[in-house]
């Protein structure tokens, strides 16, 4: 397939009746060193709703990914507001943090980040090993299992990840962002080391959880990939200089499936 | 805590993985690790028997011995002990409700073939119900053989009877022949059973009766070390309320006697047995504990260069386990796994090497420590092993994972790769090097000191031939005296063995001699000048004419002795050592002089005799010496030349010795080279451990600079691959990083210079003898400390810069 068939589809979402999950008010973030300052986000507000798939798009250095880690809780805001299912989460101690991080979020990056030590099963299951409550074994097993399951990688339980395809470690990826039930996958650049076809695979997967419920962030170079996205958000200089809204759910995988 | 056990438990599985992909961190890391724990594990095992733990014995913690002080013009001596003062408390004291006699003497027993000497403790019956041994076989001597009561019976150790009596299960009741009396065995002690050893640290063989141990018990002048006692206080009188009175006791009859003069006066002292026995050691085992806590903090402190390393490599994965909701507490539990079980095997292996120290220990130094054979792994060890185990890994992953930037961590997941923050100042890594060279250094360079003095002795040539020649030592017979009439009768009886030695057919030659040739400890007698004025005490032998020719010593001047035939010859001639010779007569005229000894007969040098090599003796007294003819006033002895590959046995000359004298007993029959062997033995195994030490060092400093380095490459990788991205070719790369990382190197050198001329000032401040250092083998530690640093910082580097510049620009 090419990448000219993959066109936006129109569906209705009705977002008034959607409930806001994260809210950035006037965000920024300064990195300083002794004799610079550079102002990697200017004020950014934001509200992504319950069930919303955004691209976050915009050149180098505009602040894509220092974004994505201050909405991740990977990095702290400078200044301004930040609230996840309407706790402020701008100021919040370390391990605070990071439980909101393994209770809310799941991340998928673009080098997957799987710990090579660690068979298919172990790294799916290592958010829930953190998870407090400790979750039994059994538990832990189930939802790994789950997870796997809908990736559809249930087979690969006990290999190790330099023993799978790009396309299958980023699907186990996913997997394991999905195993805690997180409020908002956080996506990085997910086919960036990829070929177009894994690629597109990994974004039907993408459409398809946001079709099941799961609200998506993903920042993208690849303005075909944006467009998928309900939400589209361009980054300039530290701001969101432009958002272009669909009205219309979007039918990816009817797509693809054309054009292969 | 079931939460903390529960992440443990799966960082452990983690942990077992991930090592597995750094061997060789892990072998270094256990490597440093188990051979330093072994150390020290064996090191605090002696300091807790000899500080910590009671003696072996019931009521062991009221155990006291009483010893006796005596005081003449001032000096006070003790140590010493009288056997009539140590019978007058035995027999009047008020103050003990039990209180032993024990004195130690060597005695052969007879009627074993080889008539080993075996160690006697003559006690009184008290000795075992205070100690309470458990019986292998029979009974203990009891009151039925109480003082006066002239019982022959003896209780053999163990250890004596498996290896003097094949473990005869009949033995009680069997008779045996210690010395010149046959003794009917009542009891084998049980093989646990561990007696108080003498002050050589030797544990008994046999117990006899105290009736049988033949001292003059009446002479308050005779005295000696060999002599001790055993005692529990009465309940309720303490050692300050027990020790006046029996002082009192001793002074009144001791100033009463002929031994004491005006002023003269005896006190008492008690001690615990505990102390009795520990004696100085205390401060030996402290001395060795600190100098293992010293090489345990250079390990820990390479470890952690290798764990901070270990930290870095594992950024990525500390990253990824943060994003997905990693605490800092789970990623000190994720260090903590590893350290854990890299510690945990280096404590299993450390064990292995304590193990293998106890026996070294008792090899090297059951002389010089009390309670050495007691040594082995119990429970307090096992459990200092364990919590050592446990607070080094705790030590090693709060240390590595305070380095990891918990909020920083996130930069290793961005899959651009803008390399990663160095979290170790560069001024912290040069001075973890430099530390490290210094400390290593000064160790490679004390260690030199020690090779080269254990090596002079070991590979000394002796300056004879050795080759093939035997000594054989006879215990005069019992009865024979120092009279005029027995000393001629005891030389006739040598000449006569002589003889007898001559006829076998492996033997070329004999010549008597009233010591070895080389032995352990030393022999010297006063020689004065022909005017009574004393001259010095060297060391001396009494020796056949033919002895030079024996050892092919040759006479460098004069001749040797006459041959003695007639057993009634007065001793009139002396020869010198080249050395003595030259101190006494420095003009070279010592041939014809006249010395005497203690004013006796005048004696003519007739010749001078090249020096030898005694081992272990130092400076030019070691080889000042003079030469007598032969008289036998002590135990027999003879050097006996073999033909080339013959051997002698005591079976070979028994029969020989008891032909002529039923009485006869031979105390030693060895080589030469054994001989030799035996004496430089330790200066082999010092050696020998010591370069063993000197290349642990070498190799803990090693690890410990390519630690700090690889830590520090890991962190410069980004910066490395920008270099060799923009065309830097490697070897400009090598010479860069190794001229930044030599530096330190360079100036943990200096720092140890520095050092080793402070210690050295000290010492000389502190010791009374010249100390004599060699600068060539110190200075040769610098190119071996250079080269092992240049290797350690070439692997990191070679390492990082041989895969593809794009790998370290994008982080992976």
């Amino acid at each position: 397939m090419t990448h000219e068939n993959v066109t936006p589809m129109t569906a209705t979402k009705d977002r008034v009746s959607k409930k806001v999950i994260i809210e950035m008010k006037n965000l920024t973030k300064v990195f300083s060193t002794q004799d610079i300052e550079t102002h990697a986000l200017r004020g950014v507000n934001l509200s992504i709703y319950n069930q919303d798939y955004i691209s976050i798009s915009g050149p180098s250095g505009c602040g894509k990914s220092t974004l994505l880690s201050i909405l991740g809780l990977l990095d702290s805001p400078t200044s301004g507001q930040y609230f996840i299912d309407g706790q402020d989460v701008s100021d919040l101690t370390i391990n605070h943090r990071a439980e909101i991080r393994n209770q809310h979020i799941g991340f998928v990056f673009q080098a997957f980040n799987l710990i090579d030590e660690l068979s298919v099963f172990d790294n799916v299951a290592l958010p829930l090993r953190y998870r407090e409550p400790v979750m039994s074994d059994t538990d832990i097993k189930a939802e790994v299992l789950a997870s796997l399951a809908k990736v559809d990688m249930s087979h690969r339980c006990d290999h190790k990840p330099n023993q799978l395809s790009g396309g299958q470690q980023q699907r186990i990826a996913i997997a394991r962002a999905l195993v805690g039930k997180p409020t908002i996958l956080l996506v990085d650049e997910p086919t960036g080391n990829l070929d177009s076809k894994n690629g597109d695979a990994v974004m039907a997967m993408l459409v398809k959880l946001n079709e099941q419920g799961m609200t998506i962030c993903m920042v993208t170079h690849d303005p075909r990939y944006a467009d998928m996205a309900m939400r589209k958000l361009h980054l300039l200089d530290g701001v969101i200089a432009d958002e272009f809204t669909v009205n219309s759910a979007v039918s990816i995988e009817s797509h693809i499936g054309e054009a292969k | 805590m079931i939460r903390f056990l529960r992440y443990l438990k799966f960082e452990l599985l983690l942990a077992k993985s991930a090592l597995l992909t750094v061997p060789g961190f892990s072998a270094t890391v256990i490597a440093t690790l188990s051979v330093t724990l072994g150390a020290l594990i064996c090191i605090f095992s002696l300091n807790h028997l000899l500080l910590v733990k009671s003696l072996p014995y019931p009521n062991a913690e009221k155990l006291v011995v009483v010893q006796q002080s005596y005081a003449s013009e001032g000096e006070t001596y003790s140590g010493s002990q009288s056997a009539p003062g140590m019978l007058l408390w035995y027999k009047n004291q008020q103050v003990f409700d039990k209180f032993a006699l024990v004195f130690d003497h060597k005695q052969l027993v007879a009627d074993h073939p080889e008539q080993p000497s075996a160690l006697i403790n003559f006690i009184t019956p008290e000795y075992f119900s205070l100690l309470m041994p458990k019986m292998h076989l029979g009974r203990v001597i009891d009151e039925n053989e109480a003082i006066d009561t002239h019982q022959a019976v003896v209780v053999l150790s163990y250890q004596a009877w498996q290896k003097w009596y094949q473990s005869d299960a009949d033995i009680i009741g069997r008779k045996t022949m210690i010395g010149h009396v046959s003794y009917k065995v009542i009891g084998v002690t049980s093989e646990h059973f561990i007696a108080p050893a003498n002050r050589y640290n030797e544990a008994p063989d046999l117990w006899l009766p105290w009736d049988y141990q033949g001292m003059d018990v009446n002479h308050w002048g005779i005295m000696t070390r060999a002599l001790s006692s055993i005692g529990i206080l009465k309940p309720g009188i303490s050692p300050q309320q027990a020790t006046p009175s029996l002082g009192a006791m001793l002074n009144e009859k001791y100033t009463a006697s002929e031994a004491a003069e005006g002023g003269d006066t005896a006190s008492a002292k008690i001690l615990t047995l505990n102390e009795v026995i520990v004696g100085d050691s205390s401060k030996t085992v402290l001395l060795l504990l600190s100098g293992v806590v010293g090489l345990l903090l250079i390990a820990v402190t390479n470890v952690t260069n290798l764990f901070l390393s270990r930290a870095a490599q594992k950024q990525r994965t500390m990253a990824i386990q943060a994003a997905l909701g990693a605490k800092p507490n789970h990623l000190f539990i994720a260090m903590f796994a590893e350290s854990l079980i890299l510690s945990v095997i280096a404590g299993a292996l450390g064990l292995l090497v304590a193990g293998w120290g106890f026996v070294l220990l008792e090899e090297l130094a059951a002389r010089q420590l009390p309670r050495i054979s007691e040594l082995g792994l119990d429970s307090a060890t096992l459990m200092f092993t364990g919590i050592v185990v446990v607070v080094l890994s705790a030590i090693f992953a709060k240390l590595s994972s305070r380095v990891v930037n918990y909020d920083l961590l996130q930069s290793q997941l961005q899959s651009s790769g803008k390399g990663s923050g160095l979290q170790v100042s560069k001024r912290t890594r040069n001075f973890l090097i430099a530390i490290q060279v210094a400390l290593a250094t000064l160790l490679l360079a004390g260690a030199s000191v020690v090779i080269e003095k254990a090596l002079e002795t070991a590979l000394h040539p002796l300056g004879f031939n050795d080759d093939d020649v035997y000594y054989l030592r006879v215990d005069r017979p019992k009865g024979a005296n120092y009279s005029p009439e027995s000393l001629v009768e005891m030389n006739l009886l040598t000449l006569s063995i002589k003889k007898e030695l001559e006829n076998l057919p492996q033997v070329k030659q004999v010549s008597r001699s009233i010591k070895p040739v080389i032995f352990k400890g030393s022999n010297s007698m006063t020689l004065d000048d022909r005017d009574g004025k004393r001259v010095g005490s060297f060391a001396f032998n009494m020796v056949d004419h033919n002895y030079f020719d024996i050892l092919e010593l040759p006479i460098v001047e004069g001749n040797t002795f006459s041959e003695q035939k007639d057993p009634r010859y007065q001793i009139n001639e002396i020869i010198l050592s080249e050395s003595l010779a030259h101190e006494l007569a420095p003009n070279g005229d010592a041939i014809g002089k006249v010395f005497q000894l203690q004013m006796a007969q005048p004696l003519k040098v007739i010749g001078i005799a090249k020096d030898y090599y005694r081992p272990g003796m130092k400076g030019d007294y070691g080889y000042q010496r003079y030469y007598m003819p032969y008289a036998a006033f002590e135990d027999f002895g003879f050097d006996i030349k073999l033909t080339p590959g013959a051997k002698l046995s005591r079976e070979t000359v028994l029969p020989l010795l008891l032909k002529l004298n039923a009485k006869l007993r031979i105390r030693t029959v060895i080589s030469h080279k054994n001989q030799h062997a035996d004496l430089i033995y330790k200066h082999k195994l010092t050696a020998g451990l010591t370069i063993v030490l000197s290349l642990l060092s070498l190799l803990l400093a090693a690890a410990g600079i390519y630690g700090v380095l690889n830590y520090s490459t890991q962190m410069r990788r980004y910066e490395l691959g920008i270099h060799l991205a923009l065309g830097a070719k490697t070897h400009r790369i090598i010479n860069m990083v190794l001229k930044e990382s030599l530096y330190p190197v360079l100036l943990g050198m200096l720092i140890s210079a520095g050092l080793s001329v402070i210690i050295f000032i000290i010492v000389r401040q502190q010791v009374n003898f010249v100390i004599n250092i060699n600068y060539i083998g110190m200075l040769s530690v610098v190119p071996i400390m250079l080269a092992v640093a240049y290797i350690a910082c070439y692997i990191p580097i070679r390492a990082a810069i041989s895969e593809d510049p794009i790998k370290a620009l994008r982080n992976e």
